[in-house]
């Protein structure tokens, strides 16, 4: 099983610190102004900004996808997990993303899509750059190899 | 080809009608505009249909169209999923009609003709079907011959008789929710608000009335809805493609080929499947980007019909055996005990709290008889759930209450998703969603099977998948 560049997890740890504070602030604030005690204020506040990291953390560790030969494994969630299996016959069209984030720290996200319902784009960010356009070309050349003429529908 | 000329009419006043009616109710002077609006639409309307073309042309159907940006559709008859037409009353008055051409795609690969002459619809609809047998002709010629054979019409199912019966079983199950928790709210109410027996026996009465009532109201306005939706379903079988129409005041029919169809579904409620009925639905990946409610890729077949004959015609169509089901696993009734155990806890701490607050202690009968039930029901819930994998197909069922029993060739597989919740880990379960290319909320799925037997199915399946596509 093929992990995600370990530079996700600490831009996910670092985000998430960052919205458990905005949120605990919040949050923390208002239990404050209404019970008007200091202590509980606090404590709302600081769950936040621990808890959130401690999911980040665990994305991250859930996270893993192996490519076979015929197929693609995806693996990841905290709360819920979820593994698919993706066949390459049935791969529409795949595209990497980078966003302004992505691009400064050298990463790049890769989008699967299949004519599925559920499972329709399957992404999987955090891959470095050249990981991902390398699984660009591999999962494409592989797509049109084993589609030899089939709908995908 | 062009569209209808009285289309392009109606077009023009139902597309204003609305806005215009609205905007005179609100400020009645803007009345004195309505001719300047009702020559733009009309010039609009005018322009649309005059740039509006559409040909065949090869194996395409191509269509010109746009007043400002000028748009070139071009679909491939073999990737036509199914064909929708519709007509409302109006439509039927003035003769025109709606044709919805589906594709699997996104965006850029629907169309609705709006709107036909009844007379060019049809031929538009056979003119498809031909091109669809000469395809097949070139394709497969041994095959062709004897499709050839069988390309007249075949009576595939006829409503008549069943029609009032189906009225009336179909909506069967929100009545009985409604009823049951009105009966529980209004007797529970009567013995909270009254302060004598005799006032809360009347007060009981009184509420038991006034459910049964607007129970039998929607009962029977639901009854209406469906009689007129369903009223002379017809489905025709031609060759391999299913033709279907149905309506009292609005007209709508369509076309599913067999080989569109990504799953089969066979539903009975309770109602249904006391009597021995069930019906049978299709469902196509067939798609129109513009989300109208109840315009769904899952096509009713069969509204109602016995249960053996309805699975017969499901075994004709696809495989559907489902003599011998594998279970999911133990585990998964505890669960279901535990947690209807878990829920008759939580009943009997609110009925404790209920009688502090004046209720009659008699209320703990309520979470009582949910303890009493809750194993005979994890039982029956879990009996309900079972898959077996066929030659050809899953069969997936699930349902105590409303049963439902999807069957999926194996080849219409997207992606095998496995998903297990907090409360599924607890228990070592984990469900397994089987993806197909159609319908964007339900998707097959067998529900909380051990951990071990889900993976060890998802592979299964994964090499009958390969087997039947390779």
């Amino acid at each position: 099983m093929e992990r995600l560049d370990k530079q996700i997890r600490n831009v996910w740890m670092a985000i998430s610190v960052l919205t458990g504070l905005f949120i605990g602030g919040i949050t923390g604030s208002i239990v404050y102004l209404i019970t008007e005690t200091a202590i509980l204020g606090i404590l709302v506040f600081a769950v936040f900004p621990v808890l959130l990291p401690i999911y980040s953390f665990y994305r991250y560790r859930n996270w893993c996808f192996k490519v076979h030969d015929d197929h693609l494994v995806i693996n990841h969630g905290v709360l819920r997990k979820t593994s698919a299996v993706i066949p390459y016959v049935r791969v529409q069209h795949i595209d990497t993303n980078r966003g302004p984030l992505e691009r400064i720290l050298g990463l790049a996200s890769l989008r699967v899509y299949t004519a599925g319902s559920k499972g329709a784009d399957m992404r999987i960010p955090g891959l470095s750059s050249k990981r991902a356009e390398e699984m660009q070309e591999e999962l494409k050349s592989k797509a049109i190899e084993s589609e030899k003429g089939y709908d995908a529908v | 080809m062009k569209l209808s000329k009285k289309g392009m009419y109606y077009r023009a006043v139902s597309r204003t009608g609305a806005g215009i009616f609205a905007l005179v109710i609100v400020f009645p002077p803007a009345l004195l505009l309505l001719p300047v609006i009702l020559a733009a639409a009309a010039t609009y309307e005018y322009l649309y249909w005059q740039r509006y073309e559409f040909y065949f042309e090869g194996d395409d159907l191509k269509i010109n169209s746009g007043v400002i940006t000028k748009n070139k559709l071009d679909i491939p008859v073999r990737r036509i999923q199914d064909l929708d037409t519709s007509q409302n009353l109006i439509h039927r008055i003035l003769g025109i009609r709606l044709l919805k051409v589906k594709t699997a795609g996104g965006d850029t690969s629907k169309a609705s003709l709006k709107y036909l002459d009844e007379s060019q619809a049809e031929d538009v609809q056979q003119k498809l079907r031909e091109l669809k047998n000469r395809r097949k002709q070139t394709e497969n010629k041994e095959k062709a011959l004897e499709e050839s054979e069988t390309t007249e019409s075949e009576i595939f199912y006829d409503i008549s008789d069943a029609l009032m019966t189906y009225s009336f079983v179909s909506g069967i199950q929100g009545v009985v929710i409604f009823s049951v928790i009105g009966l529980i709210g209004g007797i529970g109410l009567s013995a909270y608000a009254a302060t004598s027996l005799v006032e809360m026996i009347g007060f009981a009465i009184a509420s038991v009335i006034i459910v049964s009532i607007l129970s039998i109201f929607i009962l029977v306005s639901g009854a209406a809805s469906t009689y007129s939706r369903y009223y002379d379903f017809t489905v025709e079988k031609r060759g391999d493609t299913f033709e279907y129409e149905r309506g009292l005041f609005n007209k709508e029919g369509g076309s599913i080929p067999e080989e569109k169809i990504q799953k089969l579904e066979v539903t009975e409620n309770f109602l249904m499947r006391y009597f021995g009925y069930a019906s049978l639905k299709a469902e196509t990946a067939g798609y129109t980007s513009e989300q109208e409610p109840g315009s769904t890729s899952t096509k009713t077949l069969i509204p109602l019909d016995s249960r053996e004959r309805v699975y017969e015609h499901a075994q004709r169509i696809g495989e559907f055996k489902i003599d011998q089901l594998d279970d999911i696993g133990d585990k998964a009734r505890k669960r279901y005990f535990r947690r209807y155990s878990l829920i008759s806890v939580l009943g009997m701490i609110i009925s404790v709290g209920l009688i502090f607050t004046g209720f009659h202690p008699g209320v703990v009968v309520i979470p009582l008889a949910g303890f009493a039930a809750a194993k005979e029901a994890a039982r029956r819930k879990w009996r309900n759930i079972g898959y077996t994998m066929g030659s050809r197909n899953l069969i997936i069922t699930k349902g105590f209450w409303n049963r439902r029993t999807y069957a999926v060739e194996y080849f219409r597989f997207q992606n095998l998703i496995t998903t297990e919740s907090i409360f599924q880990r607890r228990w070592d379960l984990a469900s397994l969603t089987v993806d197909t290319a159609g319908d964007k909320v339900i998707n097959p799925k067998v529900i909380d099977l051990e951990k071990t037997k889900a993976f060890e199915l998802r592979d299964q399946l994964y090499e009958k998948f390969k087997a039947s596509i390779y």
